[in-house]
Order: structure tokens, then sequence, then C-alpha cells
């Protein structure tokens, strides 16, 4: 994707799908009950080429998305819980979850969520941790990074640890952009055509004066409240002090969780040194996945 | 080899900023006419017809740079291809600017003049940047930043020098990463921290508490330093560090200018009028001026008494003054312009033998193992 394009993420309408301008990407967004992701994704198919980057998921639980009768379509899916993840059940269904195509976004609160993930992972699922959650339990993620990072065995990519690692060699990265929040490239559109430049300002109803099918403007994203990185570096705010600034940039200050999240930076980059020292690299070229 | 010209077509400047050393800017308004520049590409092609094998960088630096508007360096890239033909090539372009005139405009100019990194300058520390007397550093801190993020969308990078003045030296880990965090790119952009120098607006005596003994800033350095190896991964380059580890642990990178002892046969500053000095800031100090691009070529600059003097410094330093120093290796005697400062001659060491005796005993050393006077075989 070039830096002029933009993906769309969008409710299943396909009225909407019809309005994304030519060029551009769509991420699906669907909710589902038992045993009916084909048919609505059947529904969702459009009528005209449209370049489908993504499908979001979002269950009841893990028995939703075990029951629907195809969980692959040959788009990569992010799939999240309304409920927890029962340890128990993920060994039950353990040959049923291996596929490629789909990566589970888990929250992160205590030892359990730790577990499920380990757990997960070594199953070779892919897991994004969703940092942006309110009780997201740092102390957790610090652990689980030193894991991921200096432990050799192989197991599913944990993001956005991987994500974060690969950042280390690009000119510009932007962590928002794995939860698909960096408002330079994408757009969040509500069943009215209503959009935002985020997530965040989706859900509280922080709309731009542009609607599906009108083109953004550079003015526009003066109206989103994701991504202010030269703001915050010209108030020396303490994100700008913090090491994983070049990274992050604010986006997780935007969910209000600063300063907790400048040790997930610290443990992220003590791992990587430690191995580097070894490699003499930053690490990640060795990152074992399945 | 590299002669490096430092091309000051204005020393006039947007900002006023309380620890430029340039100074009296006001009565510094001259510009570079189109033709003393016509005359500084004749100079330079009459170079580099008689040294085949070497390259010339033009820095452009000031005062503000950019004051100098996009069509000046425009007919700065017409004249280089008109006048120097085949021998285009070797001329490379930098600028040294406070960026916050940056336009899209000077996007192109860039490009056209095939500059893809950029020096600037910024610290943590508020207040000291200013684009008027009025302004407390609210101004001039929206103008960079607003010029930053234009210029990240340009993919040009920046190297950014960090003035070290008294209220950071207690911060050097959150001055490093500040400014490191400056821009996003860590494979190509740079800091560079240099201590403040006393010249011009800086060396007014109601600025002295901004002052930073040659103790302190080894202090500052080796502190930074401590951070810097551990993190040296994920952190973009870091001045002086980078190039002492090659320098000390690899054996092949060169001292900078000020260390190198060899800026006499590397570097000369061009004024606004043409004035041909040894460097940009003995052109500030107004000492070690060889001529006019009107009356002379690099030859006749070459062999000027003064730059012989100044090539010979080194060795006589390191007979007399330095003679015996483990570390004179590492630094030469330092600037020749800052040893004017202190001492009223060039010829004399920079005052900055307790900057590196503090910085290498208690820090490099230490931290790395390595014993300065005798460096790993590479």
């Amino acid at each position: 994707m070039t830096r002029n394009e933009r993906t769309y993420i969008l409710p299943p309408e396909p009225a909407l799908v019809e309005r994304v301008p030519q060029g551009d990407g769509v991420i699906l967004e669907v909710q589902i009950e038992k045993a009916s992701l084909r048919k609505q994704f059947m529904r969702l198919l459009p009528r005209r080429s449209i370049g489908v980057q993504g499908i979001r998921i979002h269950c009841k639980d893990l028995e939703d998305f075990l029951a629907a009768e195809e969980r692959s379509f040959g788009h990569e899916m992010d799939v999240s819980f309304n409920t927890r993840l029962d340890i128990a059940e993920i060994l039950a269904h353990s040959a049923e979850l291996e596929n490629d195509m789909y990566r589970f976004v888990l929250p992160l609160q205590d030892a359990h969520d730790s577990l499920v993930i380990k757990l997960l992972g070594s199953l070779g699922i892919g897991i994004l941790l969703d940092l942006r959650d309110p009780l997201f339990n740092w102390r957790e993620a610090g652990e689980l990074i030193a894991d991921n990072i200096l432990n050799l065995a192989p197991r599913g990519l944990l993001e956005p640890i991987a994500s974060l690692l690969h950042g280390l060699e690009k000119k510009d990265y932007f962590l928002g952009e794995i939860y698909h929040e960096d408002p330079r490239r994408y757009a969040w559109v509500d069943e009215q055509g209503r959009m935002a430049l985020s997530e965040k300002d989706r859900g509280a109803g922080n709309w731009i004066s542009a609607r599906l099918g009108d083109g953004i403007r550079e003015e526009d994203l003066g109206d989103q409240t994701i991504f202010h990185p030269h703001d915050l570096l010209r108030r020396r705010h303490r994100c700008a002090f913090c090491e994983g600034f070049f990274l992050c940039r604010g986006y997780l200050d935007a969910y209000g969780q600063e300063p907790f999240c400048q040790g997930f930076f610290n443990a992220l980059f003590d791992a990587v040194c430690i191995r580097g020292t070894k490699n003499g690299k930053t690490g990640h070229e060795t990152h074992a996945h399945r | 080899m590299k002669l490096t010209l430092i091309v000051k077509a204005t020393e006039h400047c947007n900002a006023n900023c309380m620890y430029c050393s340039v100074g009296d800017k006001e009565t510094k308004k001259n510009r570079m006419d189109d033709e003393v520049l016509r005359l500084l590409f004749a100079r330079i092609k009459t170079y580099l017809k008689k040294k085949p094998d070497d390259d010339v960088t033009i820095t452009w630096h000031g005062g503000e740079p950019l004051l100098m508007g996009a069509d000046f360096y425009r007919t700065a890239h017409r004249l280089q291809g008109d006048m120097l033909g085949n021998d285009a090539y070797r001329v490379e372009h930098a600028f040294q600017t406070n960026l916050t005139l940056f336009t899209e405009e000077f996007a192109e100019v860039f490009r056209i003049l095939g500059v893809t990194s950029v020096g600037s300058s910024f610290e943590c520390h508020e207040g000291l940047r200013r684009l008027s007397l009025r302004d407390h550093g609210e101004a001039y801190d929206a103008q960079f930043f607003q010029a930053l993020a234009r210029l990240e969308k340009t993919g040009t990078s920046v190297g950014f020098i960090s003035v070290v003045t008294s209220p950071m030296l207690d911060k050097p880990i959150e001055s490093l990463t500040y400014v490191a965090n400056l821009f996003p790119d860590r494979i190509n952009t740079g800091v560079q921290f240099n201590k403040l120098y006393l010249e011009g607006e800086a060396a007014k005596s109601d600025l002295h508490y901004l002052a930073v003994s040659a103790a302190d800033f080894g202090h500052f350095l080796g502190k930074a330093f401590s951070y810097w190896i551990k993190r040296k991964n994920i952190l973009p380059s870091v001045q002086p560090f980078a190039t002492l580890e090659n320098h000390l642990v690899k054996g092949h990178a060169s001292l900078s200018c000020v260390d190198s002892g060899s800026c006499g046969a590397t570097h000369l500053g061009i004024g606004p009028p043409g004035d041909i000095y040894q460097c940009g800031r003995s052109m500030d100090r107004r000492i070690l001026c060889y001529g006019n691009l009107k009356e002379n070529d690099f030859e006749d600059v070459f062999n000027h008494p003064d730059k012989k003097r100044l090539n010979q410094r080194s060795r006589q330093l390191a007979a007399t003054e330095c003679s015996g120093c483990r570390f004179f290796p590492h630094c030469n005697g330092g600037c020749p312009v800052e040893a004017h400062r202190d001492s009223g001659n060039f010829m004399h060491r920079a005052p900055v033998c307790d900057t590196k005796r503090v910085f290498f005993e208690q820090y490099f050393e230490p931290l790395t193992g390595i014993n300065v006077s005798k460096p790993p075989e590479c």
C-alpha cells in the first residue's frame, strides 16, 4: 500500500463498500453469531473489485468462533472475543484452532491472560495484545516480552512485539498502524457513512466533515486525537522523553496509558539489547515464529 | 580527499537564539550576490581541475541559509551544472539550518541539489531558541515543529546538534532521548552534542550562567555515553560516541574537524562578500581570513602563511603543550578557533583537556575496557 492510499474499516453494509474510492482498500468488520460467519461474509462480497485487506471479527466466545462453518476466506482476520478465553477449552480444541489466516486480539489483564497467550502461542496462533485496554497489565507484559524475545522456542507471532522489532529498522514506524489507527492511512466508518480517523474517534463520535466517498483532506487530520507527535515534543510532554516514543509517537498516551507504557518499552529494549549483544544486531532477525 | 566549504551566504538569521555564536547579526545583513556565487563555482572548478582525486562538499551555513530563498540555491545548482560540466558530480551539498523557514519549495531545492539529510539543531531545554527578543521560545518551537512535520513527509532525514548548556547538565539521558525522538527515522538520523561555545551572543556576560565547564561537559558526555553504550542498537548515531567507538575499536573512522588536527587541510569558510576564512567558526570570530574569492583561488589560500602554520599545529602541540598526554591522539589539541578564544592564539591547545580526561578516565575506559592509550589492534 502506498502512502496515498487509504484503508476504510467498514461495518457490513454493501452500500458502504460501493462508496469506497477506487484504488483504496477496505477492512470488513463483522459481528458473528454461531455459524453465521460465512453467510455474513458472502453478503458483503462487493459487486465491484475492491481490495479487501482484512476482516475484523467480533465473537461472543471461542465456541462461537469454532462453530462457524468456515473460518478462512483468504483474508487476514483479526478475531476478538467478548469473554475471556478458557484454558481448558483451548486445550480441548487445540487441533481445530490451527490456522494461518487469523490472529486473536486479546487482553492482558492478569496471569491467566498471560497463560492463555503463551498457550495459544505454543499452538502457533498469532496474537495481538490490546495495549489500549485500560486494564492492560504492564507488569505481565514485561515478563511476556522477555519470554517472547529471549525464548528461542517456535511459537505464533506475538504482536505488537514483532512489528515493534521490525519498526526498529524502518524509517517511519507508528504503533497505531497495527491497530489500523494511523490517521494518515485509515478511516473508520459507521453505518451512515460518517468517518473518523481512528477507532477511538469513531467510538467518541469525533467525525470529520468528509463522508465516505469524499476525499479526506490534509486539514481533516487536525480533527483526530491519535497522532500528535510534534505537539508532544513541542510541549516536552513525558512521552517526548520515553525510549519508545520513536515507535509509539504518543499513541498509547492517547489511550491514557502513559506513564505505565514507558516500562513496557524499557523491557522491550532491555530484551532487544541483550539479544542484540549476543547477535551483534537488534536481535529480531532470528525472532522465532512458526 | 574531501574539501569542505562552509559557505555562509548570509550571516543574518530569522532567529534570536540566546547562545548564537554569530552575534551582532543586525550588523551582518549582507547577502552573497550572484556574482560572488559565480566566483565560488569558478574557484571550485579550478580546484577540481588541479585536484582530480578530490571532491568538494558545500555546507550551506549561516546565519540562516534558508533566508537566501529557494531561487538562490536554484542559481547555485544551475551554475554548478553550467560551470563544472563533467565535474559537477564531484560537488555535494549539505545544509545546516534551524529549519523554521523550511517549506515545500525548499524540499524541491534539496531534491535538485541531492540533499538527502540536513543538519539542524535543537535541545530539550526550552526558551533558549527564540524568533524574537519577545519570544520565550513558543513561537520558535511552533515554527520548528511545523517544519519538522513537513520535512518528515519529504523523506529527508536530519542530523541534530544539541548545544549543552548548564540547565541540561543533570539530564544527559533525557537530553539524548529527547533529541533522538525528534525524528522517527533512526537509520539516517544523527545526534551530536556540542558544548556551549562562548562566542557571539553567547559570550555576553549576562548569559554566562548558561556556560558549562570542560569537566562538567565531560561528565555530561560520560553519563550519556553510559546510556548509549547499552542502547546503541536502538538509538540513532550519536556523536562523539559513534566516531570514538569506530576510531578506538575499529580503527578506521576519521575524527570530527575539532578533534582531527587536520582541519587546515580539509576545511574553508566562505563569507557573503566572498571572504575566505578557515571555517565558519573562524568567520564568526573574524580570524584566520586568508583572502577573498575575487582575488584568490583555493591554491593561494592553502599557501597562506596562517594556513601553513595551522597545518603544523598538531605536530607542534604534540611536542610542547600536549607532550605526553595520552589523550592527544583523540583530540589533537582541539579546535584552533576555540584555542584563540581562550588564549588569543590559535596555535595553542583548546580548553578541552578536562572534558577528555573526565570522559575517557571516568566513563569510556571503565565501560568499554579499552585503554585509549593502547587501542586494540583491528
